[in-house]
């Protein structure tokens, strides 16, 4: 009987060791020994009650009900900062995955075609890959942590400041004006270097304007819809300049706009040559690609707001 | 996996009792009371509230300075003795306040669902 004691004595020990060392250890002492005198206590009734000796069975069936150690040395914390908030959790989660998935889909395929890393055998790519983009991708979550890290104490620091909420835009209509004049004067400032340059090119001989020649077919089909587009993307911002906000049509108009700008790209990238050099054909082909990619960026990130606006429910006519 | 309605409804009962938790405590330790005592105490006036919860809620509220505490040696090995502080008192009496006026505001909510189903039905 005397060992049933000790090992139950044993276990409340082992229990209480395991709550104390995930507390901070000016308390686990204090706690502890508090701790163990209660689970003794509440051992020793819980014995009374069912009218034998307590024993080894016994302490961990009490020990259990008190609960996990972790949940335990939990609950004497006091309620912390959380570093990701729940509100953030899903949009953290996501932003990592894309960041690592990014990292893996362009490095993978590089080191596997020997772009990079080519003096490997291809039996050991893989091993290469893993230790060195691989592993290396990780970077990008820490970051994300180490970014959550300062919002969190930032939170706690100047909680004032921070839960104000304040509207980033009331009006969601009204457009910036000075920021649409600088857009359109730097339209009319593109407008004016590719007409510029064209005229040139027809009207000089040199290195200059032979590395900038158009191609005869780009100017005579292609190059023709891009002055209507101008005119058009040009003709839209000079209203919404003077009517100072977007209405139903100018958006719709705006979003074909955009939907047309990638279209006639995609066409002057795959339908030919629009300069007749190489070097400029190839960059400003490539600078177009890249104009394409951020301009589908813009109209995933319009749809993606579009469908979180807050729309009426189907609600039944009662 | 999707929660059973039964495991919903005892985390609803379990929150509801978490938020009077501090209250009933804070009742019982005008006099002085070591941790088992007072969950003894508790529990003989129909408030069970488990081990694992009460004896860290004690700790918590104490480095919150609302609870003062001191070891002692009565009839057994040393306890330690919990009870209200200054400001533990003076939080003990606001919470009475918005105790009453609560469940004032809950019965006559409560009240009124009945009414409220018969006039629809």
């Amino acid at each position: 009987m005397k060992s049933g004691s000790e090992s139950s004595a044993r276990l409340i020990e082992a229990y209480v060791v395991d709550v104390i060392r995930r507390l901070p250890r000016r308390q686990r002492n204090d706690v502890g020994f508090e701790l163990r005198a209660l689970l003794t206590e509440g051992l020793r009734d819980r014995a009374g009650d069912t009218g034998r000796l307590p024993d080894e069975a016994m302490a961990l069936e009490h020990v259990r009900e008190f609960g996990r150690p972790d949940e335990v040395a939990a609950r004497y914390h006091p309620p912390g900062v959380p570093i990701i908030p729940p509100a953030q959790t899903r949009g953290f989660v996501w932003a990592t995955l894309i960041g690592v998935g990014l990292q893996w889909a362009i490095s993978l395929p590089m080191v596997f075609s020997g772009q990079t890393l080519p003096a490997l055998p291809e039996s050991s790519r893989l091993g290469a890959w893993w230790v060195s983009y691989g592993l290396g991708a990780l970077w990008w979550p820490g970051f994300l942590v180490s970014v959550m890290i300062v919002a969190a104490w930032v939170r706690q620091a100047w909680p004032a400041a921070t839960s104000d909420w304040k509207p980033k835009a009331v009006d969601q209509h009204r457009i910036n004006r000075p920021l649409f004049v600088f857009g359109l004067a730097g339209a009319l400032c593109g407008v004016a270097l590719w007409v510029g340059i064209a005229w040139s090119v027809m009207t000089f001989d040199n290195p200059f304007t032979r590395a900038l020649a158009f191609d005869p077919v780009f100017l005579a089909t292609r190059a023709p819809a891009l002055l209507v587009f101008w005119a058009g993307g040009i003709t839209l911002m000079v209203v919404l300049i003077i009517e100072g906000q977007w209405r139903d049509l100018t958006r719709r108009i705006d979003l074909g706009f955009k939907i047309i700008a990638c279209a006639l790209m995609a066409w002057f990238i795959f339908g030919g040559r629009i300069f007749v050099a190489d070097p400029a054909d190839q960059s400003v082909k490539g600078a177009m690609a890249l104009i394409v990619l951020l301009m589908l960026g813009q109209l995933a990130f319009d749809a993606w707001r579009l469908a979180g606006r807050i729309r009426p429910p189907q609600a039944r006519r009662s | 996996m999707a929660e059973r309605p039964e495991d919903g409804n005892a985390k609803l009962d379990q929150e509801l009792r978490r938020g009077v938790i501090v209250l009933a405590t804070l009742s019982q330790l005008q006099t002085p009371q070591y941790g088992y005592s007072l969950r003894q105490a508790l529990a003989d006036q129909g408030m069970a509230v488990e081990e694992g919860t009460l004896y860290p809620l004690l700790r918590r509220l104490e480095g919150q300075g609302l609870l003062a505490s001191e070891w002692r040696i009565e009839d057994g090995p040393p306890r330690r003795y919990y009870t209200l502080s200054a400001e533990g008192k003076k939080l003990y009496a606001a919470l009475i306040v918005s105790w009453r006026s609560l469940v004032g505001v809950v019965d006559r909510l409560i009240g009124e669902a009945p009414a409220e189903k018969r006039k629809t039905s």
